[in-house]
């Protein structure tokens, strides 16, 4: 088990390094450098290179990344991404650490929330219609799930507004936070976006448990405990369900990715001021540090999430630790 | 190579006529509806993505009204299968037909009186004295009122069919909605497709290769798939999006051509792993062995003897992938990422109509309808081909 824990996690650094290499590369490209941008049409040649040495954009690319990735340059007081330290916001002059401060909590609610509302709905609902194949109501949820999985968030959010504070109003149709508060005091904010989210993963592990509670329940250990006479309900937790939900937990470890990548869409539907919108922003203004800070901070979190699940997966299977 | 007609039937077109590619491609046709229609989800998606695609391919000629024609004066008008209009002084009002049987019979009823005081707001509006007094030919009417100069209800300025009502613009949304499937189902499509040809040379060739190469490529896509899907999307979006058109005659579909090189890229590590894993398990098979021994080009193992056995597996990633694009697709025009204003783009189009959610709601729901019937669809079919190809298990995006 140690060494398939050492191997997993030089594999991450590995990933992560790779990562960050190619979010560098990334902000090299983007469109216009940041100081041509914050010049516009102030720029002199003069102002132009105290910008660029202000912003530290005057040095090569591989000092730069070694200095952004391990702090190697003593004199600028970075300590590199490796002791936590992104380097700063070119827009809001500020350390990206600040910048991220509460968003990546506000976004953390949210997304927690979503997972633990969806995960356990989705897979006990799994089970139920899977022991039930092609009756009425495995019918009605399997149509539910398909639904769940065709509809974009935005779509769903939008559909939510228009329900729930268009026509109902009984919710917010903006998710705002004013200065001062937070999600948890203002719990009404974060029903629909929590909703929204839930969809898609709800839809897809509910789908997943189903397809493996129907084939668990075929085989041929099921019909031996049944005929033995087994109660049904304990065959179908004792015996069928441990086996069926292995593959559901490598499902519930991307889902964690597609709720990341969800959370960018939603929180603009809501205007919900999570990481979503902050990548977003960054993109759109240029802000290299902040874009490159917050890529890796959800890659390391996403890669982190599929390593739990594979731990999980490994400890519950163990043909895997031993291959 | 001539020892290659011996292998069986996969490599019997070395040499193919016309005829033998024609019933090539009806078998293959015939295999596709095998699979679709196998099913009870098949046969309810197969139809709802042909009436999409048939809409992509005749959708602009189908469509009642220019997507991007602006008229300011036909402004939010609620969806109905006719509309009259009719011009008051310098303005134009909707008119159902009872306005017009109220006028005919000079009578100003509540909702006349509303009418015109939402088109004349500025203007005076009705007063409970106002009356119609002449009908004059039957095509325009005199208002008087106490105390100003009597004005005249013009004709009927037109009828139009405005089905799903028209937006900010005076746009008729059904056009929109039906000019907008083509771009994005494209769009989606080719990205698919360059995604699983991309993922295809890459996995096999990787996975036939194997040793140093295999171990370095896999590295890369393990560091691609550490990005959840949109992300990975918008960060390729942007490193290329940084690029002008390298010709110009391709100025004006680069964004377009952008999107399709991002969703490709994004696929290629998930497609890539599949086709290495089967690339990997056919490798020490017999078939080819015997084509190795052969003195076959790596190449033609990969392509003429491996990829055959592949194409099942490559129909469900189509079908699942196309479902995955249409979604990035949408969402990247909903973030204002994709195709710009003032293109009939379906997530653009939620994205715009957002705003006016509470009074014109269908702005948001032509378009967020056709989006998802479109997805419903391509799930359904391709459900029912994975159900009926015996492959167990979704392939998570």
């Amino acid at each position: 088990m140690a060494r398939f824990l050492a191997i997993r996690l030089s594999l991450i650094v590995l990933t992560l390094l790779l990562v960050s290499v190619a979010i560098f590369i990334a902000g090299e490209v983007l469109p216009g450098d940041a100081c041509t941008k914050e010049l516009g049409r102030f720029r002199t040649p003069e102002r132009y290179a105290a910008c660029m040495a202000a912003k530290d954009l005057d040095r090569s690319a591989a000092v730069r990344y070694l200095d952004w990735i391990a702090g190697v340059d003593p004199g600028d007081g970075s300590r590199g991404v490796i002791l936590g330290d992104f380097g700063e916001s070119f827009n809001q002059n500020k350390p990206v650490t600040e910048v991220i401060g509460h968003r990546f909590w506000y976004s953390v609610t949210l997304a927690v929330i979503a997972f633990l509302a969806a995960v356990p709905t989705a897979v006990l609902v799994g089970i139920w219609a899977g022991v039930r194949p092609d009756s009425i109501g495995d019918r009605i949820v399997s149509a539910v799930a398909m639904v769940g999985i065709s509809l974009p968030e935005f779509v769903t959010g939008v559909l939510l507004i228009l329900i729930f504070a268009s026509t109902l109003d009984l919710l917010p149709t903006l998710s705002t936070i004013p200065r001062g508060e937070s999600p948890i005091t203002k719990p009404e904010i974060l029903v629909m976006p929590i909703l929204t989210l839930t969809a898609v993963v709800f839809a897809y592990i509910m789908r997943m448990t189903r397809a493996n509670v129907i084939e668990v329940m075929q085989s041929n250990y099921v019909r031996t405990a049944v005929l033995k006479g087994i109660p049904m309900r304990r065959v179908v937790f004792r015996h069928a369900v441990p086996n069926a939900l292995l593959p559901t937990i490598s499902v519930v470890a991307q889902m964690s990715g597609w709720l990341l990548a969800g959370l960018i869409i939603v929180e603009t539907v809501f205007a919900y001021p999570g990481l979503g919108q902050l990548l977003l922003a960054s993109i759109n203004n240029d802000d290299q540090h902040l874009l490159q800070g917050l890529v890796l901070i959800i890659a390391g979190a996403y890669t982190v999430g599929n390593l739990v699940a594979d731990l999980l997966y490994a400890y519950l299977d163990p043909r895997i630790r031993y291959a | 190579m001539a020892s290659s007609e011996f292998t069986g039937e996969i490599n019997t077109g070395v040499v193919k006529s016309a005829g033998a590619s024609l019933s090539a491609l009806s078998l293959g046709i015939r295999n596709f509806l095998r699979l679709a229609l196998g099913t009870t989800s098949g046969r309810i998606g197969l139809p709802i993505v042909l009436a999409h695609a048939f809409v992509a391919i005749f959708g602009p000629w189908l469509a009642p009204y220019s997507p991007t024609d602006i008229r300011a004066e036909h402004q939010f008008v609620a969806p109905a299968f006719n509309q009259e209009f009719l011009s008051v002084g310098r303005f134009t009002i909707v008119a159902g037909s009872e306005t017009l049987q109220a006028l005919d019979n000079g009578v100003v009823s509540e909702e006349l009186r509303s009418r015109f005081a939402r088109a004349s707001s500025g203007l005076s509006e009705l007063t409970d004295a106002a009356a119609v007094s002449t009908v004059q030919d039957g095509s325009s009417w005199t208002i008087t009122e106490p105390g100003v100069a009597p004005y005249e209800v013009a004709a009927i300025e037109g009828s139009e069919r405005y089905w799903f009502g028209t937006d900010n613009f005076g746009r008729d949304v059904f056009s929109r909605v039906l000019s907008g499937a083509r771009s994005l189902i494209l769009i989606a499509l080719c990205g698919t497709l360059l995604g699983i040809f991309l993922g295809t040379v890459v996995g096999m060739g990787s996975g036939y290769k194997g040793g140093k190469i295999d171990e370095v490529v896999m590295r890369i896509v393990d560091a691609m798939m550490a990005f959840p899907g949109l992300l990975l999307t918008l960060l390729i979006l942007v490193t290329l999006g940084a690029r002008d058109a390298p010709w110009g005659w391709l100025d004006a579909q680069w964004e377009a051509v952008l999107i399709v090189f991002t969703v490709g890229i994004v696929f290629l590590p998930g497609i890539s792993r599949v086709m290495r894993s089967i690339t990997l398990k056919a490798k020490n098979q017999e078939f080819v062995m015997s084509a190795r021994l052969r003195g076959e080009s790596a190449p033609y193992i990969i392509f003429r003897e491996i990829l055959p056995n592949a194409m099942t597996v490559l129909a469900v990633e189509l079908s699942v992938r196309l479902s995955y694009a249409i979604l990035i697709v949408s969402s990247l025009g909903f973030l204002g990422l994709g195709v710009q204003p003032p293109s009939p783009d379906w997530g653009l189009m939620i994205s715009e109509g957002r705003g006016y959610l509470a009074d014109y709601p269908w702005l948001v729901l032509a378009p967020a309808g056709a989006i998802s019937s479109l997805v419903v669809g391509v799930n359904l079919l391709s459900d029912g081909i994975r159900q009926a190809s015996g492959l167990p298990r979704d392939i998570v995006r």
